[in-house]
This record gives C-alpha cells, sequence and structure tokens, in this order.
C-alpha cells in the first residue's frame, strides 16, 4: 500500500518503528506480527475460560437460590453499571482508534487516543470503588465468612450473591487495572515513536486485551444489574 | 507492487495470482502491509453508536419488564427478561469481536480458536443448566422429601473478647444473615431497627417481587436431599419470616 504517507515519527531521525527488525526466528515482520496475534488469541481464549468458571457458579446458584438473586441484583443501581458499560465502550472505540491512526502515522491523534482510553480506565475504577464497592462493603454487603454483616437481608443465601458479585466484577477490576498499566505503557513507547504503519504489534496485541476486557463487562452488567 | 488489482480489504487473497516465488512461495515478503486492514474511522464510529444504543435497549428491556406490570398489569415470565439481556449481550460482543478486535478480516485461525473457547463455555453452561434447570421436571416424586432453600448455614466461626480478657470461639447456631440481624436489634433495640430497616427497603433492595413465573423457579431446590454428610444441615425449613426461628434450636442445658 504505496498510498500510506511516509511523515516522521519523532523529531528528526528515522522514527524507530522504521527501523524494527523482526526477531531472527521470523521470516518477517509480517510473519512476527501474525504470531504474536495468535498468541495473544490463545491467551485470550484462557481468559474466557477463568470467566467462565465464575459465570457458571453465577448460574448454579441463581438456579438453586433464585429469590436470593433477585434481591441481590435489586441492590445494585443500573445506573452506576450503564455508565460504566458507556465508558468501557468508549474506551474500546478509542484503543480500535488509536490502531487507526499507528496504520496512518498520524503520531500525535495516537498518543492522545491511547490515553484517553487510560483515563476511560481509570473512570471506570473510580465509579466503581466510590459508588458500588465502597458504600456496599461498609454497609456490611459483603462476602460470607466474616465479611457479610447486613442486618436487612431478606435472604439465607445473599451473602453467596455478594461472593459471585465481587469475584466477577472484583477480577474484571483487576483485569481494567492490568489493561490501563499496559495501555499507558504502550503510550510511553509511541511517545518515544515505536509505532507506525511498519510496526504497530504492541498497540494491537494490547489492544485487543482491552476489547477483552470489554467484552466481559458486556456479560456481567446484565448478569448482575438488569435481570432480578 | 506486485499486485495489479488489490482487493483493498483482503489484499493478500492475490498471491495465488503473483508468479510464485522459490524463496518464498507463499508471498510472507510481497507486498507493503498487506493482510492489515485499515478501519476507517467513520465505520469505528458507526460500531460504538451501535454498542451504546444497543446498551440503551438492554436496560429499557429490563425496565420495560416492571412498567408492563405496573401500568398494564402484564406479567412478563421471567425468563423473557434474561433471554432478551443475554441476546443483546451476545450480539453486543459479536460486534465488539468482529470490528474492533477484527476477526472479520483477520487471520481466520483466530476466530477459530475463539470459537472453539466459546464452545467450551457453552459446554460448562450447557450441562450445568441441563442438571440444575430441569431437576423439578425430572423429580417431582422426590418434591414431598425436599426442603426448599436450605438454611443459609450456621457454621460461623467467630472470635469474640470476653471480660476477662480470653477469647473465646463463637459459632452461633444461626444462619449468617439472621446474626448480622440480631447483632444490631440487641445494639439499637426493636424500635430503631424497625426504622433502619424502613429506610433501607425504601432505598432499594431486599423487596424484589418474588417471580412467580419462572419456569425455574425452585428448580434446582427441589432435590435437595434430607441426608447428607453435614448431620442437620437439611433437616429444616428455611426461615417462615424475618423474625422467625431458624429452624436450628438452640442446644439447651439439661434441665438440672
Amino acid at each position: 500500500m504505496s498510498t500510506i504517507p511516509a511523515q516522521s515519527g519523532s523529531s528528526g531521525d528515522t522514527p524507530l518503528w522504521k527501523k524494527y527488525q523482526a526477531a531472527n526466528h521470523f521470516r518477517s515482520k509480517e510473519e512476527e506480527f501474525d504470531a504474536c496475534k495468535l498468541g495473544m488469541w490463545l491467551f485470550l481464549t484462557t481468559e474466557v475460560l477463568l470467566f467462565a468458571g465464575i459465570f457458571v457458579g453465577y448460574a448454579i446458584f441463581r438456579m438453586l437460590y433464585p429469590q436470593a438473586w433477585a434481591n441481590g441484583s435489586s441492590y445494585l443501581d443500573w445506573r452506576w453499571g450503564g455508565l460504566n458499560t458507556v465508558v468501557l465502550l468508549v474506551s474500546s472505540y478509542t484503543m480500535a482508534v488509536s490502531i487507526h491512526h499507528a496504520q496512518l502515522n498520524n503520531q500525535s491523534a495516537l498518543r492522545r487516543n491511547l490515553l484517553i482510553t487510560v483515563l476511560c480506565g481509570a473512570a471506570f475504577i473510580a465509579i466503581k470503588l466510590t459508588f458500588e464497592y465502597i458504600p456496599k462493603w461498609s454497609a456490611g454487603k459483603a462476602p460470607g465468612g466474616s465479611f457479610f454483616n447486613y442486618p436487612f437481608a431478606g435472604d439465607p443465601h445473599e451473602p453467596l450473591w455478594w461472593g459471585i458479585y465481587y469475584c466477577g466484577t472484583g477480577i474484571h477490576a483487576l483485569h481494567v487495572v492490568i489493561g490501563m498499566s499496559l495501555i499507558f505503557w504502550v503510550y510511553l513507547k509511541a511517545r518515544k515513536g515505536h509505532y507506525g504503519p511498519d510496526h504497530y504489534t504492541g498497540v494491537e496485541v494490547v489492544g485487543l486485551y482491552w476489547h477483552l476486557v470489554d467484552l466481559i463487562w458486556i456479560f456481567l452488567f446484565p448478569l448482575l444489574y438488569l435481570i432480578g | 507492487m506486485a499486485h495489479s488489482h488489490h482487493d483493498p480489504v483482503r489484499p493478500h487473497q492475490n498471491f495465488a495470482q503473483d508468479e510464485a516465488d522459490q524463496i518464498d512461495p507463499h508471498g510472507f515478503d510481497s507486498g507493503h502491509n498487506h493482510g492489515h486492514v485499515v478501519l476507517p474511522v467513520m465505520t469505528l464510529r458507526m460500531v460504538l453508536t451501535s454498542l451504546l444504543v444497543l446498551t440503551a435497549a438492554t436496560v429499557f428491556a429490563s425496565r420495560a419488564e416492571h412498567w408492563a406490570q405496573q401500568f398494564f398489569h402484564i406479567v412478563l415470565p421471567g425468563w423473557v427478561n434474561v433471554a432478551v439481556a443475554l441476546s443483546i449481550a451476545v450480539v453486543k460482543s459479536t460486534i465488539v469481536a468482529l470490528y474492533f478486535m477484527q476477526l472479520r478480516y483477520d487471520n481466520p485461525i483466530n476466530g477459530v480458536i475463539f470459537l472453539f473457547c466459546l464452545f467450551g463455555v457453552i459446554l460448562f453452561l450447557g450441562f450445568t443448566a441441563m442438571d440444575l434447570g430441569v431437576r423439578n421436571r425430572v423429580y417431582p416424586w422426590k418434591a414431598g422429601e425436599a426442603v426448599a432453600g436450605g438454611t443459609g448455614g450456621p457454621h460461623i466461626n467467630r472470635w469474640e473478647l470476653k471480660d476477662d480478657g480470653t477469647e473465646e470461639r463463637v459459632a452461633p447456631s444461626q444462619p449468617l444473615y439472621l446474626h448480622a440481624r440480631n447483632r444490631l436489634l440487641e445494639k439499637v433495640g426493636p424500635e430503631k431497627f424497625g426504622e433502619l430497616e424502613h429506610e433501607a427497603h425504601l432505598h432499594g433492595g431486599a423487596h424484589a417481587r418474588p417471580d412467580a413465573t419462572s419456569p425455574w423457579k425452585d428448580a434446582a431446590n427441589q432435590s435437595r436431599p434430607r441426608t447428607g454428610a453435614t448431620p442437620g444441615l437439611f433437616d429444616t425449613a428455611a426461615p417462615t419470616d424475618a423474625h422467625g426461628a431458624t429452624g436450628h434450636s438452640e442446644a439447651k442445658p439439661a434441665a438440672h
């Protein structure tokens, strides 16, 4: 595709993405790119299966204790869950847009979109902590064992609901934090000019991870907040 | 450029028309940026918009069930909401996978790997639902012996400080949720407790209407056996009201 304009990536010299060479054991940069993506997809399947365990636990206990699940869902405010859904969808969009700009060598747009993605992740965590985790936990709405201390529970199995809730959303939030860190790392590399039309594997692979985090939340949101 | 007519979406499909290269017969090194798709920003914007619209739709659908009951007295069965919410989630995630994750334009092997993984997930969920979801149909004759729900379990160990400074292990013979309830009752007295409870119910929670129409209602717990490895775990009914007996009688000392 010779139509791609050859702008300079970083100041002055040949940008780093032009100097990039594939590792010795690859025939070309293309082959390396494909191998990296294949490896990432294999890793993503293990992530999906990790969350599948939580979803299966959710299904089992929902079928055993429907009333506890109905009560548990009614404690959650769909507006915070909905807001967080919008935040994550927007961040997925900016992630995809930053790949677009890496491919076209729009360096400043690439950096800007990566940064917006990180900020969206931070907003997600902030909303989750401020309006959900902290008020709920301090009201005693916590998993069983020695944490649960909510005096107005209407069903004996509500501690179990909170166990699934914190497990599912907590592991998801951990993924958001990891994804944010990775995207910030990619942002720092992008500032030095590592990514451009010839080489943007890092942006692409980290982007796949971020979209998966979004994908999981697309299921967690209705399961926890909407279907009581 | 070797390729005379490029397919802009899948440029690498033209390899077969090229002359065979003895060193690089599959054309790995031919062309620049082949196989990479630059999705236009407008496409990505349309994808984002459709995802936001679908999010609004799934929220609306879950509210609509409530309104239908409130204003038109139409009681939709609970599974309708579940089916609608999960269908929309499947559509949304498919859009994310196809466009944001670019599976539509990608090497098919990545999509195949992902589909195999989803097959595993469906297997797990399917077999779980096959068992728990239909027990009420498989064992209707067991209903007489079954006890719904269990008790929430009295087995909790708590260490409490006694007056003489020593610690004692306390195992309250109550379900956890009643233990929490009684602790607050003792602390604030029944009047204040009533106020607090009223307030808590006003601000959401614990008063969700039981879904009497759900075909899966009590589906699984109808086959709970009376006997089990833990003596006494299943031989009591769930509490009838929030203040009621737990079914686990306190171990009283002998009369003397």
